[in-house]
Protein backbone atom coordinates (compact mmCIF):
# COMPACT_ATOMS: atom_id res chain seq x y z
CA UNK A 1 0.00 0.00 0.00
CA UNK A 2 2.91 2.07 0.93
CA UNK A 3 4.21 3.13 -2.08
CA UNK A 4 0.75 3.61 -3.78
CA UNK A 5 0.21 6.07 -1.27
CA UNK A 6 3.70 7.59 -2.28
CA UNK A 7 2.67 7.90 -5.76
CA UNK A 8 -0.51 9.43 -5.31
CA UNK A 9 1.01 11.25 -3.26
CA UNK A 10 3.56 12.94 -5.85
CA UNK A 11 1.06 13.30 -8.23
CA UNK A 12 -1.06 15.79 -6.43
CA UNK A 13 2.55 17.59 -5.36
CA UNK A 14 3.69 17.63 -9.05
CA UNK A 15 1.67 21.06 -9.20
CA UNK A 16 -1.25 21.85 -11.61
CA UNK A 17 1.63 23.48 -13.82
CA UNK A 18 3.07 20.21 -14.62
CA UNK A 19 -0.38 18.19 -15.01
CA UNK A 20 -1.96 20.88 -16.90
CA UNK A 21 0.63 22.08 -19.40
CA UNK A 22 0.51 18.73 -21.50
CA UNK A 23 -2.67 18.05 -22.11
CA UNK A 24 -2.52 22.15 -23.43
CA UNK A 25 -0.01 20.40 -25.83
CA UNK A 26 -2.16 17.98 -26.96
CA UNK A 27 -4.76 20.20 -27.52
CA UNK A 28 -2.49 22.52 -29.71
CA UNK A 29 -1.46 19.49 -32.03
CA UNK A 30 -5.18 18.36 -32.09
CA UNK A 31 -6.40 22.47 -33.26
CA UNK A 32 -3.26 22.59 -35.52
CA UNK A 33 -4.56 19.00 -37.16
CA UNK A 34 -8.11 20.10 -37.23
CA UNK A 35 -7.80 23.93 -38.37
CA UNK A 36 -5.61 22.53 -40.91
CA UNK A 37 -2.45 24.38 -39.67
CA UNK A 38 -4.46 27.92 -39.28
CA UNK A 39 -3.81 28.53 -43.00
CA UNK A 40 -0.21 28.44 -43.07
CA UNK A 41 1.33 27.18 -45.88
CA UNK A 42 1.43 22.89 -46.05
CA UNK A 43 5.27 22.62 -44.78
CA UNK A 44 5.24 25.33 -42.32
CA UNK A 45 2.00 23.93 -40.85
CA UNK A 46 3.40 20.00 -40.82
CA UNK A 47 7.09 21.76 -39.03
CA UNK A 48 5.27 23.65 -36.67
CA UNK A 49 3.47 19.96 -36.02
CA UNK A 50 7.51 18.79 -35.40
CA UNK A 51 8.01 21.93 -33.66
CA UNK A 52 5.27 20.86 -31.17
CA UNK A 53 6.34 17.34 -30.52
CA UNK A 54 10.02 17.58 -30.55
CA UNK A 55 10.30 21.01 -28.12
CA UNK A 56 6.94 21.10 -26.59
CA UNK A 57 7.35 18.37 -24.25
CA UNK A 58 11.18 19.33 -23.35
CA UNK A 59 9.90 22.90 -22.38
CA UNK A 60 7.67 21.38 -19.83
CA UNK A 61 9.33 18.65 -18.34
CA UNK A 62 13.19 21.04 -18.40
CA UNK A 63 10.96 23.96 -16.65
CA UNK A 64 8.67 21.77 -14.12
CA UNK A 65 12.24 19.57 -13.07
CA UNK A 66 14.08 22.85 -12.54
CA UNK A 67 11.78 24.66 -10.50
CA UNK A 68 11.05 20.88 -8.19
CA UNK A 69 13.94 20.95 -5.43
CA UNK A 70 12.91 22.88 -2.18
CA UNK A 71 9.50 23.80 -3.02
CA UNK A 72 7.81 21.92 -1.07
CA UNK A 73 6.62 23.00 3.25
CA UNK A 74 8.43 21.74 6.03
CA UNK A 75 11.59 20.56 4.28
CA UNK A 76 13.79 19.67 7.11
CA UNK A 77 10.84 17.47 8.36
CA UNK A 78 10.87 15.43 5.16
CA UNK A 79 14.71 15.38 4.94
CA UNK A 80 14.65 13.08 8.25
CA UNK A 81 11.96 10.93 7.05
CA UNK A 82 13.21 7.18 6.01
CA UNK A 83 12.09 7.97 2.55
CA UNK A 84 15.24 9.68 0.90
CA UNK A 85 14.32 13.37 -0.55
CA UNK A 86 15.81 12.73 -3.81
CA UNK A 87 14.04 9.48 -4.36
CA UNK A 88 10.97 11.57 -3.86
CA UNK A 89 12.48 13.74 -6.42
CA UNK A 90 12.79 11.34 -9.27
CA UNK A 91 9.16 9.96 -8.35
CA UNK A 92 8.06 13.14 -9.22
CA UNK A 93 10.09 13.59 -12.18
CA UNK A 94 8.73 10.75 -13.27
CA UNK A 95 5.25 11.88 -12.97
CA UNK A 96 6.14 14.77 -14.70
CA UNK A 97 7.72 12.75 -17.54
CA UNK A 98 5.48 9.73 -17.60
CA UNK A 99 2.49 12.07 -18.20
CA UNK A 100 3.95 14.54 -20.62
CA UNK A 101 4.93 11.27 -22.14
CA UNK A 102 1.72 9.79 -22.82
CA UNK A 103 0.10 13.38 -23.66
CA UNK A 104 3.27 13.69 -26.31
CA UNK A 105 2.79 10.24 -27.53
CA UNK A 106 -0.75 10.41 -28.09
CA UNK A 107 -0.05 14.30 -29.80
CA UNK A 108 2.85 12.27 -32.37
CA UNK A 109 0.43 9.13 -32.83
CA UNK A 110 -2.36 11.33 -34.10
CA UNK A 111 0.15 13.16 -36.17
CA UNK A 112 1.03 9.97 -38.12
CA UNK A 113 -1.90 8.81 -38.32
CA UNK A 114 -3.66 12.17 -40.23
CA UNK A 115 -0.86 11.89 -42.90
CA UNK A 116 0.92 15.31 -41.67
CA UNK A 117 3.89 13.36 -40.47
CA UNK A 118 4.71 11.70 -44.07
CA UNK A 119 4.42 15.51 -45.27
CA UNK A 120 8.19 15.98 -43.30
CA UNK A 121 9.94 14.74 -45.98
CA UNK A 122 13.14 12.57 -44.44
CA UNK A 123 11.64 12.67 -40.72
CA UNK A 124 12.55 9.07 -38.46
CA UNK A 125 9.55 6.50 -39.43
CA UNK A 126 8.11 3.55 -36.60
CA UNK A 127 9.19 2.79 -32.92
CA UNK A 128 12.56 4.95 -33.31
CA UNK A 129 9.92 8.25 -34.43
CA UNK A 130 9.23 8.62 -30.47
CA UNK A 131 13.13 9.78 -30.11
CA UNK A 132 11.81 12.82 -31.55
CA UNK A 133 10.95 14.09 -28.24
CA UNK A 134 12.26 11.19 -26.07
CA UNK A 135 15.50 12.53 -25.97
CA UNK A 136 15.44 16.20 -25.82
CA UNK A 137 13.18 15.85 -23.20
CA UNK A 138 14.79 13.56 -20.94
CA UNK A 139 18.14 16.15 -21.87
CA UNK A 140 16.17 18.99 -20.75
CA UNK A 141 14.75 17.59 -17.25
CA UNK A 142 18.55 16.08 -16.59
CA UNK A 143 19.76 19.44 -16.87
CA UNK A 144 17.06 21.07 -15.24
CA UNK A 145 17.72 19.13 -12.35
CA UNK A 146 21.36 19.36 -12.39
CA UNK A 147 21.04 22.82 -12.86
CA UNK A 148 18.83 23.88 -9.94
CA UNK A 149 20.64 21.77 -7.42
CA UNK A 150 24.22 23.02 -8.84
CA UNK A 151 22.59 26.90 -8.73
CA UNK A 152 20.76 26.12 -5.91
CA UNK A 153 18.00 28.59 -7.19
CA UNK A 154 15.00 27.07 -8.69
CA UNK A 155 14.74 30.35 -10.83
CA UNK A 156 17.97 30.39 -11.92
CA UNK A 157 17.54 26.87 -13.08
CA UNK A 158 14.14 27.65 -15.06
CA UNK A 159 15.75 30.66 -16.99
CA UNK A 160 18.56 29.56 -17.91
CA UNK A 161 16.02 26.31 -19.58
CA UNK A 162 13.84 28.81 -20.53
CA UNK A 163 17.03 30.38 -22.62
CA UNK A 164 19.04 27.76 -23.79
CA UNK A 165 15.32 26.10 -25.37
CA UNK A 166 14.90 29.41 -26.95
CA UNK A 167 18.73 29.72 -28.26
CA UNK A 168 18.51 26.10 -29.27
CA UNK A 169 15.34 27.15 -31.78
CA UNK A 170 16.88 30.03 -33.00
CA UNK A 171 20.70 29.37 -33.77
CA UNK A 172 21.06 25.25 -33.78
CA UNK A 173 21.05 25.46 -37.11
CA UNK A 174 24.36 26.58 -36.43
CA UNK A 175 25.72 23.38 -34.61
CA UNK A 176 24.31 21.24 -37.38
CA UNK A 177 27.73 22.74 -38.88
CA UNK A 178 30.48 21.15 -36.31
CA UNK A 179 30.32 17.40 -36.08
CA UNK A 180 30.74 17.49 -32.33
CA UNK A 181 27.74 20.39 -31.72
CA UNK A 182 25.88 18.53 -34.41
CA UNK A 183 25.51 15.54 -32.11
CA UNK A 184 24.07 17.30 -29.07
CA UNK A 185 21.78 19.65 -31.03
CA UNK A 186 18.24 19.40 -29.11
CA UNK A 187 15.80 19.97 -32.01
CA UNK A 188 18.18 18.28 -34.58
CA UNK A 189 14.35 16.93 -36.53
CA UNK A 190 12.85 20.19 -37.18
CA UNK A 191 16.27 21.62 -37.94
CA UNK A 192 16.92 18.88 -40.43
CA UNK A 193 20.07 16.92 -39.91
CA UNK A 194 21.55 14.67 -41.87
CA UNK A 195 19.19 11.44 -41.88
CA UNK A 196 22.24 9.31 -40.52
CA UNK A 197 23.28 11.46 -37.95
CA UNK A 198 19.80 11.60 -36.46
CA UNK A 199 20.16 8.56 -34.50
CA UNK A 200 23.76 9.07 -33.30
CA UNK A 201 22.44 12.72 -32.11
CA UNK A 202 19.30 11.33 -30.47
CA UNK A 203 21.72 8.31 -28.52
CA UNK A 204 24.18 11.39 -27.52
CA UNK A 205 21.55 13.35 -25.87
CA UNK A 206 20.35 9.83 -24.12
CA UNK A 207 23.74 8.89 -22.84
CA UNK A 208 24.68 12.82 -21.37
CA UNK A 209 21.42 12.98 -19.83
CA UNK A 210 22.19 9.72 -17.89
CA UNK A 211 25.43 11.58 -17.20
CA UNK A 212 23.69 15.19 -16.18
CA UNK A 213 21.03 12.83 -14.31
CA UNK A 214 23.98 11.25 -12.41
CA UNK A 215 25.41 14.22 -11.73
CA UNK A 216 22.47 15.95 -10.35
CA UNK A 217 21.96 12.81 -8.11
CA UNK A 218 25.44 12.80 -6.45
CA UNK A 219 24.46 16.79 -5.76
CA UNK A 220 21.14 16.41 -4.34
CA UNK A 221 22.71 13.62 -1.68
CA UNK A 222 24.16 16.90 0.26
CA UNK A 223 21.00 17.94 2.07
CA UNK A 224 22.46 20.98 3.20
CA UNK A 225 22.68 21.74 -0.65
CA UNK A 226 18.68 21.21 -0.60
CA UNK A 227 18.35 23.30 2.22
CA UNK A 228 20.38 26.14 1.40
CA UNK A 229 20.11 28.08 -1.69
CA UNK A 230 18.46 31.04 -2.72
CA UNK A 231 14.99 31.49 -1.13
CA UNK A 232 12.72 32.72 -3.57
CA UNK B 1 7.43 54.97 -4.52
CA UNK B 2 10.99 55.94 -4.16
CA UNK B 3 12.08 53.68 -1.02
CA UNK B 4 10.30 51.01 -2.79
CA UNK B 5 11.97 51.37 -6.17
CA UNK B 6 15.05 51.68 -4.14
CA UNK B 7 14.89 48.82 -2.07
CA UNK B 8 13.20 46.66 -4.86
CA UNK B 9 16.23 47.90 -7.13
CA UNK B 10 18.95 46.79 -4.70
CA UNK B 11 17.10 43.49 -3.65
CA UNK B 12 17.44 42.65 -6.98
CA UNK B 13 20.81 43.81 -8.01
CA UNK B 14 22.01 42.06 -5.13
CA UNK B 15 21.11 38.81 -6.21
CA UNK B 16 23.87 36.32 -7.26
CA UNK B 17 21.99 34.15 -9.16
CA UNK B 18 20.76 37.03 -11.80
CA UNK B 19 24.39 37.67 -12.27
CA UNK B 20 25.35 34.11 -12.92
CA UNK B 21 22.63 33.39 -15.35
CA UNK B 22 23.62 36.58 -17.57
CA UNK B 23 26.77 35.46 -17.65
CA UNK B 24 25.93 32.04 -18.40
CA UNK B 25 23.86 33.27 -21.45
CA UNK B 26 25.79 36.24 -22.62
CA UNK B 27 28.49 33.10 -22.87
CA UNK B 28 25.98 31.02 -24.66
CA UNK B 29 25.52 34.32 -27.32
CA UNK B 30 29.16 34.70 -28.13
CA UNK B 31 29.99 30.91 -28.32
CA UNK B 32 26.88 30.28 -30.30
CA UNK B 33 24.78 33.63 -31.88
CA UNK B 34 26.38 34.21 -34.93
CA UNK B 35 25.04 37.87 -34.37
CA UNK B 36 26.60 39.11 -31.46
CA UNK B 37 30.46 38.79 -32.02
CA UNK B 38 29.85 40.02 -35.83
CA UNK B 39 27.54 42.38 -35.51
CA UNK B 40 25.63 41.45 -38.38
CA UNK B 41 22.42 39.41 -39.09
CA UNK B 42 22.62 37.68 -42.31
CA UNK B 43 22.87 39.66 -45.23
CA UNK B 44 22.89 43.50 -43.85
CA UNK B 45 26.74 44.26 -42.74
CA UNK B 46 28.07 46.61 -40.23
CA UNK B 47 29.11 49.27 -42.42
CA UNK B 48 29.18 52.20 -40.06
CA UNK B 49 28.70 52.90 -36.14
CA UNK B 50 25.32 53.38 -36.86
CA UNK B 51 24.14 50.19 -38.50
CA UNK B 52 26.21 48.35 -35.85
CA UNK B 53 24.72 49.84 -32.75
CA UNK B 54 20.75 49.70 -34.76
CA UNK B 55 21.57 46.01 -35.52
CA UNK B 56 22.89 45.19 -31.76
CA UNK B 57 19.37 46.20 -30.65
CA UNK B 58 17.59 43.22 -32.61
CA UNK B 59 20.59 40.99 -31.53
CA UNK B 60 20.06 41.64 -27.95
CA UNK B 61 16.43 41.45 -27.82
CA UNK B 62 16.03 38.42 -29.93
CA UNK B 63 16.90 36.21 -26.34
CA UNK B 64 17.84 38.22 -23.39
CA UNK B 65 14.81 39.68 -22.96
CA UNK B 66 13.95 36.04 -21.85
CA UNK B 67 16.42 36.53 -19.53
CA UNK B 68 14.90 39.32 -18.09
CA UNK B 69 11.06 38.42 -18.14
CA UNK B 70 12.06 34.76 -16.29
CA UNK B 71 13.63 36.75 -13.49
CA UNK B 72 10.75 38.87 -13.15
CA UNK B 73 8.32 36.88 -12.85
CA UNK B 74 8.30 35.73 -9.09
CA UNK B 75 9.00 39.67 -8.11
CA UNK B 76 5.17 40.13 -7.09
CA UNK B 77 3.93 36.85 -6.12
CA UNK B 78 6.74 36.59 -3.54
CA UNK B 79 5.40 38.58 -1.46
CA UNK B 80 2.45 37.20 -0.74
CA UNK B 81 4.16 33.86 -0.64
CA UNK B 82 6.41 35.27 2.38
CA UNK B 83 3.64 36.85 4.03
CA UNK B 84 5.41 40.91 4.10
CA UNK B 85 2.33 42.10 1.66
CA UNK B 86 0.23 41.97 4.65
CA UNK B 87 2.81 43.94 6.84
CA UNK B 88 3.49 46.31 3.93
CA UNK B 89 -0.14 47.06 3.77
CA UNK B 90 -0.47 48.49 6.99
CA UNK B 91 2.20 50.85 6.24
CA UNK B 92 1.24 54.27 5.68
CA UNK B 93 2.63 53.50 1.80
CA UNK B 94 0.24 54.22 -0.81
CA UNK B 95 -0.92 50.73 -2.94
CA UNK B 96 -0.20 52.65 -6.20
CA UNK B 97 3.13 54.19 -5.63
CA UNK B 98 4.65 50.31 -3.97
CA UNK B 99 3.22 48.48 -6.79
CA UNK B 100 4.79 51.76 -9.52
CA UNK B 101 7.82 51.58 -7.44
CA UNK B 102 7.83 47.59 -7.31
CA UNK B 103 7.74 47.97 -11.04
CA UNK B 104 10.34 49.95 -11.70
CA UNK B 105 13.00 49.23 -9.07
CA UNK B 106 13.08 45.53 -10.31
CA UNK B 107 12.96 46.26 -14.21
CA UNK B 108 15.47 48.44 -13.95
CA UNK B 109 18.02 46.32 -11.46
CA UNK B 110 17.24 42.97 -13.70
CA UNK B 111 17.78 45.52 -17.06
CA UNK B 112 21.33 46.40 -15.36
CA UNK B 113 23.05 43.37 -16.69
CA UNK B 114 21.63 43.58 -19.94
CA UNK B 115 22.62 46.77 -19.89
CA UNK B 116 25.89 46.10 -18.91
CA UNK B 117 26.23 43.43 -22.20
CA UNK B 118 25.06 46.12 -24.93
CA UNK B 119 27.34 48.62 -23.54
CA UNK B 120 30.25 46.55 -23.10
CA UNK B 121 29.92 45.00 -26.75
CA UNK B 122 29.18 48.88 -28.24
CA UNK B 123 32.41 49.61 -26.38
CA UNK B 124 34.39 46.90 -27.63
CA UNK B 125 33.12 47.78 -30.98
CA UNK B 126 34.31 51.32 -30.51
CA UNK B 127 37.50 50.28 -29.23
CA UNK B 128 38.46 47.71 -32.08
CA UNK B 129 36.93 50.16 -35.16
CA UNK B 130 38.31 53.36 -33.68
CA UNK B 131 34.64 55.11 -33.86
CA UNK B 132 33.33 57.04 -30.65
CA UNK B 133 30.36 58.18 -32.30
CA UNK B 134 28.59 54.55 -31.72
CA UNK B 135 28.44 55.16 -28.56
CA UNK B 136 26.13 58.37 -29.06
CA UNK B 137 23.99 55.71 -31.25
CA UNK B 138 24.20 52.79 -28.59
CA UNK B 139 22.67 55.41 -26.04
CA UNK B 140 20.27 56.81 -28.65
CA UNK B 141 19.22 53.30 -30.02
CA UNK B 142 18.89 51.97 -26.34
CA UNK B 143 16.63 54.35 -25.40
CA UNK B 144 14.51 54.33 -28.21
CA UNK B 145 14.33 50.17 -28.70
CA UNK B 146 15.19 48.43 -26.33
CA UNK B 147 13.61 50.36 -23.17
CA UNK B 148 10.11 50.15 -24.51
CA UNK B 149 10.97 46.74 -25.23
CA UNK B 150 11.44 46.00 -21.82
CA UNK B 151 9.08 48.14 -19.73
CA UNK B 152 6.30 46.08 -21.56
CA UNK B 153 8.00 42.61 -21.11
CA UNK B 154 8.65 43.32 -17.21
CA UNK B 155 5.02 44.87 -16.90
CA UNK B 156 4.10 41.07 -18.49
CA UNK B 157 6.17 39.50 -16.52
CA UNK B 158 4.93 40.87 -13.24
CA UNK B 159 1.49 40.69 -14.42
CA UNK B 160 1.38 36.76 -15.44
CA UNK B 161 1.98 34.80 -12.69
CA UNK B 162 -0.74 36.31 -10.65
CA UNK B 163 -3.19 34.24 -12.68
CA UNK B 164 -0.72 30.84 -12.81
CA UNK B 165 1.61 29.89 -11.05
CA UNK B 166 5.46 30.97 -12.23
CA UNK B 167 6.37 27.43 -13.47
CA UNK B 168 3.30 27.56 -16.02
CA UNK B 169 4.04 31.29 -16.67
CA UNK B 170 7.65 30.57 -17.24
CA UNK B 171 6.33 28.25 -20.12
CA UNK B 172 3.80 30.22 -21.64
CA UNK B 173 6.13 33.35 -21.84
CA UNK B 174 8.89 31.62 -23.73
CA UNK B 175 5.85 29.74 -25.77
CA UNK B 176 4.82 33.56 -26.70
CA UNK B 177 8.07 35.06 -27.73
CA UNK B 178 8.67 32.59 -29.46
CA UNK B 179 5.18 32.83 -31.23
CA UNK B 180 4.86 35.87 -31.27
CA UNK B 181 8.02 37.85 -30.99
CA UNK B 182 10.55 35.84 -32.84
CA UNK B 183 8.57 33.26 -35.42
CA UNK B 184 8.69 35.09 -38.78
CA UNK B 185 5.35 34.76 -39.93
CA UNK B 186 5.50 32.74 -42.78
CA UNK B 187 6.03 29.75 -40.51
CA UNK B 188 3.13 30.43 -38.35
CA UNK B 189 0.50 33.62 -38.84
CA UNK B 190 1.34 35.21 -35.55
CA UNK B 191 1.30 39.13 -34.50
CA UNK B 192 5.15 38.67 -35.38
CA UNK B 193 7.37 41.57 -35.91
CA UNK B 194 3.99 43.74 -36.05
CA UNK B 195 3.47 46.83 -33.72
CA UNK B 196 2.40 45.42 -30.76
CA UNK B 197 5.84 42.72 -30.79
CA UNK B 198 8.20 44.11 -27.93
CA UNK B 199 10.84 43.17 -30.57
CA UNK B 200 11.61 46.65 -31.90
CA UNK B 201 11.64 46.37 -35.86
CA UNK B 202 9.42 49.95 -36.23
CA UNK B 203 13.05 51.88 -34.92
CA UNK B 204 14.96 49.73 -36.69
CA UNK B 205 13.66 50.41 -40.28
CA UNK B 206 10.78 53.51 -38.77
CA UNK B 207 13.16 55.56 -37.51
CA UNK B 208 16.99 54.43 -38.34
CA UNK B 209 15.97 53.21 -41.75
CA UNK B 210 18.64 50.60 -41.52
CA UNK B 211 19.32 49.28 -44.47
CA UNK B 212 17.05 50.66 -46.58
CA UNK B 213 18.11 53.20 -49.82
CA UNK B 214 16.97 56.00 -50.48
CA UNK B 215 12.97 57.33 -50.39
CA UNK B 216 12.29 53.64 -50.00
CA UNK B 217 9.94 52.29 -47.07
CA UNK B 218 9.66 49.18 -45.34
CA UNK B 219 6.57 47.69 -45.44
CA UNK B 220 6.47 44.69 -42.88
CA UNK B 221 2.73 43.25 -44.56
CA UNK B 222 4.53 42.52 -47.70
CA UNK B 223 8.19 41.67 -46.01
CA UNK B 224 7.26 38.18 -45.68
CA UNK B 225 4.13 37.81 -48.05
CA UNK B 226 6.51 35.13 -50.14
CA UNK B 227 5.20 32.43 -47.88
CA UNK B 228 2.39 33.81 -46.07
CA UNK B 229 -0.14 33.36 -47.96
CA UNK B 230 -2.99 34.10 -45.21
CA UNK B 231 -1.96 37.79 -43.65
CA UNK B 232 -4.43 37.53 -40.79
CA UNK B 233 -1.81 40.18 -38.50
CA UNK B 234 -1.45 42.43 -41.41
CA UNK B 235 -4.02 44.92 -40.05
CA UNK B 236 -1.36 45.03 -37.04
CA UNK B 237 1.81 45.91 -39.60
CA UNK B 238 1.40 49.21 -41.18
CA UNK B 239 4.52 51.00 -43.16
CA UNK B 240 7.73 51.45 -40.78
CA UNK B 241 8.27 55.14 -40.93
CA UNK B 242 9.44 57.58 -37.81
CA UNK B 243 6.02 57.85 -37.41
CA UNK B 244 4.66 54.42 -36.93
CA UNK B 245 7.86 53.57 -34.81
CA UNK B 246 7.22 56.59 -32.33
CA UNK B 247 3.75 54.88 -32.36
CA UNK B 248 5.06 51.32 -31.85
CA UNK B 249 7.42 53.10 -28.65
CA UNK B 250 3.89 54.78 -26.97
CA UNK B 251 1.94 51.56 -27.62
CA UNK B 252 4.66 49.86 -25.87
CA UNK B 253 4.15 52.37 -22.91
CA UNK B 254 0.44 51.67 -23.21
CA UNK B 255 0.48 48.23 -22.68
CA UNK B 256 2.94 48.24 -19.60
CA UNK B 257 0.09 50.82 -17.85
CA UNK B 258 -2.53 48.68 -19.24
CA UNK B 259 -0.87 45.72 -17.66
CA UNK B 260 0.17 47.79 -14.42
CA UNK B 261 -3.65 48.78 -13.97
CA UNK B 262 -4.82 45.31 -14.12
CA UNK B 263 -2.29 44.68 -11.33
CA UNK B 264 -3.40 46.93 -9.25
CA UNK B 265 -7.24 45.71 -9.65
CA UNK B 266 -6.25 42.60 -8.84
CA UNK B 267 -4.13 43.70 -5.74
CA UNK B 268 -7.48 45.80 -4.57
CA UNK B 269 -9.73 42.62 -5.51
CA UNK B 270 -8.41 40.56 -3.14
CA UNK B 271 -7.45 43.40 -0.26
CA UNK B 272 -10.29 42.36 1.67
Amino acid sequence: MRPFDLWSHEIRRAGPGALAAPPVLLLAITLMIVCNGFGAHEGSAAWMLLVLIEAGAPLVVGIAAASMIGSDRMLELQLTAPTSYRSTLLRRLAVTLGWTGVCTMAGSALVIATGWWDRLGDAPQGLSAQLTWLSPALWMAALGLFASAALRSGVAATTLLAFLWLAEQMFGAALQENPVTRLISLFATTQKITPEDWLPNRLTLLATALLLAAAAWYLLGDTERILGGEKE
Amino acid sequence: MIATLRYEFLMQVRRPVMWIVYALTVAVLLATGPGFSTLSLGGSDARDAKTAMVLLAPIMMTLMPIVYGCMLADRLVRDRRLGVDAVLDTTPADRTGRLVGKYLGACAATAVPFLAAYFARALVYVVAEGRPSALGWAVAVFVTTVVPGLLFTGALALAGPLLMPPMLFRVLFVVYWFCFVVIPPSVLPSPSYSIISPEGDYMRYGLYREGLAEGEVYRPSTAYAALDETGYFNFLRPDATPATALLWAALMLALALALLALVRLHAARTES
